[in-house]
């Protein structure tokens, strides 16, 4: 018995229906889009598939972390809990990955040009199938990053630690947009786009290390981590 | 099996444990018992390696318990309340925590489940405090952990049920000898079972002894005042009542052939103190003012 096989079916278990779920939708909002596409001639883009499975993973850590307790009461550990909710939304991410791509290109090949839905990796000239996995595979491992690495601070931290947290964040990033000229970072992504999505996975990947290390030694209760050792009495 | 060596935990800046010492080598089961806020779940937590000592060491069956995969196999804590997701039913649950334990006995998992008359593909979120009490009992029992360890087992249970599963938990360690610990707020209901009693107070293990020894000691006195306590100052007075003339005292003193004596020839009554509540006096704060007086 892998000591992994436990943690991971309860985290799976967890996460299952969200993204069954988010399936369900996304192949609806294909058909629709597959409709509106016919009516529009295939002009202007209709819309984006990936709005839901985008949105699914930046919020999965949020929904995954109630396995935590029920590993921990199982006598699972805090680091079998992390690894097994980072190998199950892998998973996912590549199931979600498949998906969006084989949507994608059922719609372009079928329909042809009347199919007019963007995809992350239209961006790019000289895309070919795999690249346009890829590239849904990054995006939605960003989303990951972030949405794990904002969850395991609200849970060491607590609400309202988070919260003050974010407040300071918002204001660093206004003041940033007012002193900073952003043009040259917009050049940056159209003309390299791939480079550029990279570098933002390379940043979740070490928000995800981060994450790990938080969450060794997790407290059991949201929001009980200490920053500041208390002197004892 | 269990050796806690010097072990404190602090929480915020203050002790909720201190100074634990307690060694175990042999199977058996032990009753552990304290106040509210005593400190039972917290020693529980940290053996069974939620929960890491702010100094000292535990070990559980030879492996430091926390944030160790390969002690998951040696302990096994339930909870009181213990978390089960909304999305699982029985036979989610004893999937689930087989795969956490080597020595898993779905036979008896099984067995329980018959005997309890749990609903197998019923959401767990749908059952009774009880029926929860019932599954969580099946779990620790059937993990055959070499220490199992239950916080407050048989709250929600029926009379007919508490004794099923105190007749269950006996079979089991004859069967399957090995550490069973039973945290209790009524110590009577599961001193039949253990043959050894943990008491935490004050933030730290007061005792931990036979309990056919620990039972025999709260002894009330009562007569006239000067007879009373002709006898009772020689020992820690637990309790004291007075009647006019009359004095009612709880000592902490064997109840002995030697004291019956001593009682009969100073013309004062004595009978052996309820085991609660000697431990209840043992654990009350004017007991330590009395003894220290």
């Amino acid at each position: 018995m892998h000591t992994l096989n436990g943690p991971f079916k309860i985290v799976a278990k967890e996460t299952g229906i969200t993204f069954y779920i988010s399936i369900f939708v996304t192949v609806a909002i294909f058909a629709l889009f597959i409709f509106l596409s016919s009516l529009s001639s295939g002009a202007n883009s209709v819309g984006a598939l990936f709005g839901p499975f985008y949105i699914v993973f930046l919020t999965l850590p949020f929904i995954f972390f109630k396995a935590y307790r029920f590993i921990l009461g199982l006598g699972g550990t805090r680091t079998q809990f992390v690894l097994s909710a980072y190998l199950s939304s892998i998973l996912f991410i590549i199931a979600a990955s498949v998906v969006l791509t084989l949507l994608h290109f059922i719609g372009t090949n079928l329909f042809e040009d009347s199919y007019s839905v963007f995809h992350m990796a239209d961006i790019l000239t000289d895309a070919n199938i795999f690249m346009y996995f890829w590239i849904d595979f990054l995006w939605l491992f960003i989303l990951f990053g972030i949405g794990m690495f904002a969850q395991v601070i609200n849970f060491n931290m607590g609400t309202m630690r988070t919260l003050i947290l974010l407040g300071l964040v918002i204001l660093a990033s206004i003041s940033i947009y007012f002193y900073i000229d952003f043009g040259p970072l917009f050049e940056f992504i159209m003309t390299d786009y791939t480079l550029f999505i990279h570098i933002l996975a390379g940043g979740s990947l070490i928000l995800l290390v981060l994450s790990y290390f938080m969450m060794r030694n997790a407290p059991l209760e949201r929001g009980d981590r200490k920053i500041v050792k208390p002197s004892i009495k | 099996m269990i050796n806690l060596d010097n072990v404190a935990f602090a929480y915020d800046n203050k002790y909720i444990l201190k100074d634990i010492n307690l060694i175990e080598n042999n199977p058996v089961i032990i009753g552990l018992w304290g106040r509210n806020g005593s400190g039972k779940t917290t020693l529980m937590k940290l053996l069974s390696g939620l929960e890491h000592p702010t100094s000292g060491t535990v070990h559980v069956d030879g492996e430091i318990p926390y944030n160790n995969i390969e002690a998951m196999n040696h302990v096994a804590f339930m909870q009181e309340d213990h978390p089960y997701s909304d999305l699982w039913n029985v036979n989610d649950a004893l999937n689930y925590a087989s795969n956490f334990n080597d020595k898993w006995d779905q036979a008896l998992a099984d067995q329980l489940i018959e005997i309890f008359q749990l609903p197998r593909k019923k959401k767990i979120r749908k059952f009774s405090k009880g029926m929860k009490t019932m599954l969580t009992i099946a779990i620790g029992l059937a993990s055959k952990a070499p220490v199992t360890i239950f916080d407050e087992p048989s709250n929600g249970l029926d009379a007919h049920m508490r004794k099923q599963f105190y007749d269950i938990l006996l079979d089991s360690f004859e069967e399957d000898p090995r550490v069973i610990l039973l945290s209790t707020h009524h110590i009577e209901e599961v001193e039949p079972l253990c043959e050894k009693i943990a008491i935490i107070d004050n933030n730290t293990l007061l005792t931990y002894q036979d309990t056919e020894s620990l039972k025999t000691r709260g002894v009330h006195l009562s007569g006239t005042s000067d007879a009373v306590n002709a006898i009772a100052e020689q020992y820690t007075i637990l309790e004291e009542r007075k009647l006019g003339k009359q004095l009612n005292v709880m000592i902490d003193a064997p109840y002995t052939e030697a004291l019956k004596q001593e009682a009969f020839s100073h013309g004062v009554s004595i009978e052996k103190a309820p085991f609660q509540d000697y431990l209840v006096n043992l654990t009350k704060k004017e007991a330590k003012l009395h003894a220290h007086a």
